[in-house]
């Protein structure tokens, strides 16, 4: 259940990303939410669980934007990596961890995706606004990270509680 | 025989390697005959066109008629006969605006002398570093890959992926995006691209064509995408480096994209026949 469920918050926070967010100008450059998922998962379930979301969440954004195709799945996995191999050493429960967690994974895409442009030369490219959407991107992720990642952890618990309570139970009985 | 620090690194530089070989593969071949990115547009795009249009009707709510209600409760005797006439006001308003948009559309699309389709925004890229749109159009309503997508005031882009009742659509601000322009007033060539900010560039024009800034940029006919004359932008900006061949010169379109909801796409001037 956890699976479909992890699944379906992925669709949502994509639906969000493609539909609502480009309709509030306040929210105009906002970061990619998916790795608010990617860094909870990371944080704080297991490996078989998180590397299937992660890979549904790559495979559905790769192939919702224009850019080549395993960017994000690129992106998702290493900065997943990097999440796994820094809860060996850092305090990664932490709110100061978190604050720093998520404008780093969201500084993290944006060099991959930046790199890419470099790297495979596709299209034009003009340095001009990188500064502004990058900063942009930080501050919002410094803003609303740890609170989005403490309330994706309070859903799950609340969740796990009502699924053993009625789910679970009523197997049992 | 290596120590496991040693295996670790060679480990990570092969996983770097394989990853970067596939993305330089995939970046090739973007949009293929059979790519997945067709199924996950149909699975994705119609809950894509419900919350859209969620959206445009709660901002419609919102903007015309909460606003003007709250200020009629100053009189509680007129309240439910303002709100009334309100709520009919706005729908005709509405209907004006959305009359008024339909029309400019229709006469537009009677001075372009091909078959168009009408088409509804319903989403856009989730990527700051791209830009695209989802259309609610596609091969059913015979949409195809290479169409040009226009708007009354401007060229919009040229569809580069389509499903059966939903297409991609690149807009000319896409960094990926290269359009044939000419400048109207003195008919000097380059090619407009886009940056993937709100403006594009104007890229080979020679520098001894005389640009001033305000010049209209029109699309050339060259590239067989876009027919020749639709207006694309103005030249906002000229940069004059001593040295180089070509005038660096940023141009603002016409369209604006934050704002699009409904393109035409010109059916006609198909690149894939």
């Amino acid at each position: 259940m956890n699976y479909l469920l992890y699944f379906f918050l992925c669709l949502v926070l994509i639906l969000i990303q493609t539909t609502v967010i480009h309709n509030l100008p306040l929210f105009k450059g906002f970061y990619d939410l998916l790795i608010v998922v990617v860094i909870f998962l990371g944080l704080y379930r297991n490996l078989r669980e998180s590397i299937s979301v992660i890979l549904f969440a790559g495979f559905m954004m790769d192939n919702l934007y224009n850019g080549p195709f395993g960017l994000y799945l690129t992106v998702y996995l290493w900065l997943y990596a990097c999440i796994r191999w820094s809860s060996v050493y850092f305090n990664v429960r932490s709110i100061l961890f978190l604050a720093f967690i998520v404008p780093a994974g969201v500084l993290f895409e944006n060099i991959i995706f930046l790199g890419s442009f470099a790297m495979f030369n596709s299209g034009s490219f003009h340095p001009s606004g990188i500064y502004g959407v990058v900063a942009k991107q930080i501050i919002w992720a410094m803003i609303t990270g740890p609170v989005l990642i403490m309330l994706l952890n309070f859903s799950h618990s609340i969740w796990s509680r009502w699924f053993n309570m009625h789910v679970a139970g009523q197997k049992e009985q | 025989m290596f120590s496991k620090k040693t295996v670790m690194i060679v480990g990570i530089i092969i996983l770097v390697s394989v990853n970067i070989i596939f993305l330089s593969v995939s970046s090739k071949y973007r949009y293929t005959a059979y790519s997945s990115g067709r199924f996950v547009l149909n699975v994705i795009a119609p809950f894509q066109d419900v919350i859209t249009d969620t959206i445009r009707f709660t901002k419609n709510v919102w903007r015309h008629y909460f606003f003007l209600v709250s200020a009629a409760r100053e009189n509680d005797n007129l309240k439910k006969d303002l709100g009334r006439h309100i709520q009919k006001s706005n729908e005709y308003l509405e209907i004006e605006l959305s009359n008024n948009r339909l029309r400019n559309m229709f006469d537009f699309r009677q001075n372009i002398a091909c078959k168009t389709v009408v088409a509804e925004v319903i989403g856009a890229d989730p990527s700051p570093w791209y830009r695209t749109i989802v259309i609610n159009k596609g091969k059913s309503d015979g949409i195809g890959k290479g169409m040009p997508v226009v708007i009354p005031e401007g060229v919009v882009g040229q569809v580069v992926d389509t499903g059966n009742n939903y297409s991609r659509v690149l807009l000319i601000i896409d960094r990926n995006s290269a359009v044939d322009a000419l400048v109207q007033g003195n008919r000097a060539r380059g090619i407009v691209k886009g940056i993937s900010s709100d403006k594009c560039i104007l890229q080979y024009v020679v520098r001894r064509h005389d640009i001033g800034v305000g010049d209209i940029i029109i699309t050339s006919g060259f590239d067989g995408v876009f027919p020749k004359g639709l207006t694309i932008g103005f030249v906002e900006k000229i940069s004059q480096s001593s040295s180089g061949l070509f005038h660096e010169i940023e141009i603002t379109p016409y369209a604006d994209f934050e704002k699009i909801e409904e393109v035409l796409v010109l059916k006609s001037f198909s690149m894939n026949k």
